[in-house]
């Protein structure tokens, strides 16, 4: 009742008027189809949004708890193909195949397992359970399918698994969808979350835990889909190193200039690909594939994950707003 | 290692150039925490209405420091290390003043415990309504807001996980040692706050005694400690310029926080964030002067005081339970101090 009233004073928005409309008609209840769209996306919009949203991500944790693993100093997700169990993780967790890993489950028991595949470029792996029994798991999701402001949870061992503690779930949503590079949430992220798990509502894995940005609320993890396409490779224990050694150095064709803040391109010639792109000059780069940008080695590790001939989505801030642009990228000197 | 592959360098953002790419629309557009955004809080306004009523500030000489929490109709609990006057000089004459809308109370501390890092104050005069504490503790999951007297919460998050014990219980007594290991236990240092000092000891003291043991050299003084609970009362004897003296102490707790090596990238974090017992963690990013006050869930009750913020994903409460009875534990002690 709290909440529809508070709802009427402000009807502002049709969104309101409909949600009032709704919770008077069903008081406290909310429908699975309100719900189903929340979690896609929407903002809730009182109480009672919020108590189906809080019933359904309570039995949600509970359940994806049971498959969220530690290994050491780290994280990782039980799932099921066939009658094997593995972990998904991160790659610059298990760094190399054919290591022993040991495996602990959110109820304390260990189990042994071996580090298999691991793809550097897009930081996922995949450690093979050796110890036998019906192990909990997770259903896989699709990345793809995930949309920008779509609720997501995240578990894993920030600092380390701690004794007596669970491993914290946390509550947020995709601030970006993933083309190629990393999907960005602002699920809180600390140190020894990597390799954990990121689901949706449903409670499929679509992410792993992978990097952290200066924003508190805004960190990465590796879209699920490229654990997926990759995972007869990674079965087979093939490593797939970053491409940072022996390449050319990558850049927009354009210079750019790095002092206080945030790096300027202060000159852009007319003819560029760059200001074909959009750019023009005096604009600052505040963001590159979903990274906040504040020194060139922010922008090298980016460029690390790319190849000529591609395009990165970067943004730009010019005359106080921010602008998204596709920049190419080619091969500098 | 628990090294994330982010290796974020030292800042280079000058604070001008900070609040210049902050302001501008691109902050609303992208870089804004949306699932602890405004539209989000504003659903939660209907939780902190009644425990709007129960917040106050809490102000050192004049200088807004953290929130505190109505416990009873005169009486407030907040965060006790924030409540310092200088940089480290404890004993300088400091003037505490509680504020709720255009009220202010002068304030005295009455008590405070030194694990929970929770202080007592009396306001005078004051009329306040208590809070209504949850009975129930929270589970994982729970959505929570954290009111400061604004018609939406200053923040909203979840629990993380069950209430667990934060801080193995060492006992502590709060001493820095001027010798060796196999050297009288002469203190070179009494640590502010700390157990040795509200006991009488004093820098220079050499201990003697500690309980029923004859102490000899620092060693085995730190493994006496080593072998008591905090909380323990304990009857220390030291040898001051020849004169020996007997001293009671209340032994504490270990409150400095382990070192992640990650620091620079966790934002503002309270000074003393560890030595809780059991503790409510939960994902609402605070600012440390956020902390002190109530913690509600979606009934509007209060589930706990947020005591402090102690990581990138963490802000950590004492849950109600537990300060329901320090409250009861610190009235009981200040009467017995008043007879």
């Amino acid at each position: 009742m709290l909440a529809a009233a508070l709802v009427g004073q402000k009807p502002a928005t049709e969104e309101a008027t409909r949600t009032k409309a709704k919770s008077s008609a069903t008081t406290a209840d909310v429908s699975a189809e309100r719900l189903a769209q929340i979690f896609a996306g929407d903002d809730p919009a009182n109480l009672d949004e919020l108590r189906a949203m809080q019933q359904h991500v309570q039995r949600l944790a509970a359940k994806v708890l049971q498959a969220t693993v530690s290994v050491p100093g780290a994280s990782g997700v039980l799932v099921r193909r066939g009658e094997e169990s593995f972990v998904l993780c991160a790659a610059h967790v298990t760094m190399l195949a054919d290591r022993r890993i040991t495996i602990t489950k959110s109820d304390g028991e260990r189990l042994r397992g071996t580090s298999l595949g691991a793809n550097h470029r897009s930081d996922v792996s995949l450690i093979r359970v050796e110890s036998e029994g019906d192990h909990p798991a997770v259903e896989i999701g699709e990345s793809a399918k995930l949309q920008r402001g779509q609720w997501v949870l995240m578990l894993g061992h920030p600092s380390g698994k701690k004794e007596g503690r669970d491993a914290p779930a946390r509550l947020g949503r995709v601030l970006r969808v993933p083309e190629s590079g990393y999907l960005v949430t602002d699920c809180t992220m600390q140190a020894g979350d990597s390799g954990g798990p990121l689901f949706d509502m449903q409670g499929r894995v679509v992410g792993i835990n992978s990097r952290i940005n200066r924003n508190l609320a805004m960190n990465m993890h590796a879209p699920i889909d490229a654990l997926v396409n990759e995972w007869d490779e990674l079965l087979d224990g093939k490593v797939t190193q970053s491409r940072r050694r022996g390449r050319p150095r990558l850049t927009f064709g354009v210079e750019l200039t790095y002092g206080e803040g945030c790096p300027v391109f202060e000159a852009v010639p007319k003819d560029s690909a760059a200001a074909k792109a959009g750019l023009r000059p005096g604009d600052r780069l505040l963001e590159m594939d979903g990274s906040e940008i504040d020194n060139r080695f922010s922008v090298r590790r980016v460029f690390r994950d790319f190849r000529a001939g591609e395009t990165i989505t970067v943004v730009v801030a010019r005359d106080g707003r921010g602008i998204e642009l596709k920049l190419p990228v080619v091969e500098g000197d | 290692m628990t090294d994330m592959r982010a290796t974020i360098p030292k800042t280079t953002l000058t604070i001008a150039t900070l609040a210049a790419v902050l302001a501008t629309p691109l902050a609303a557009q992208r870089i804004t925490n949306i699932s602890q955004g405004d539209a989000v809080r504003k659903a939660y306004a209907p939780t902190v209405e009644a425990a709007n009523a129960s917040v106050v500030t809490v102000h050192v000489n004049g200088e807004r420091r953290v929130l505190g929490t109505c416990v009873g109709r005169d009486l407030v609990v907040t965060k006790y290390s924030e409540l310092k006057a200088g940089d480290s000089d404890s004993d300088k004459a400091t003037e505490l003043t509680c504020k709720q809308g255009k009220l202010t109370w002068p304030a005295t501390l009455i008590g405070f415990d030194r694990p929970c890092d929770l202080a007592l104050l009396r306001l005078e005069k004051a009329k306040l309504k208590q809070v209504e504490w949850q009975a129930r503790p929270p589970k994982t999951g729970a959505f929570l807001a954290t009111p400061d007297g604004d018609k939406l919460p200053l923040g909203v998050g979840m629990l993380a996980a069950p209430p667990y014990q934060h801080t193995r219980a060492r006992a502590f007594l709060g001493i820095r040692f001027a010798n060796g290991e196999d050297e009288p236990a002469k203190l070179d240092q009494v640590v502010e706050h700390g157990a040795a000092r509200a006991a009488g000891l004093l820098a220079g003291d050499t201990v003697v005694k500690f309980g029923d043991e004859d102490i000899s050299e620092s060693g085995a003084l730190r493994a006496s400690i080593g072998r008591r609970q905090p909380g323990d009362k304990v009857t220390i004897k030291v040898d001051r310029d020849g004169e020996i003296l007997t001293f009671e102490a209340v032994l504490g707790t270990n409150n400095s926080p382990p070192s992640s090596g990650q620091e620079d990238v966790w934002g503002d974090l309270s000074a003393v964030r560890s030595g809780f017992q059991q503790v409510l963690q939960h994902d609402t990013i605070l600012k440390p002067r956020d902390c002190g006050g109530p913690l509600v869930d979606l009934t509007g009750k209060v589930v706990g005081v947020n005591i402090a913020r102690a990581g990138r994903v963490e802000t950590l409460a004492l849950p109600a339970a537990t300060v329901q009875e320090l409250v009861k534990k610190l009235l009981q002690a200040a009467r017995g101090e008043q007879r």
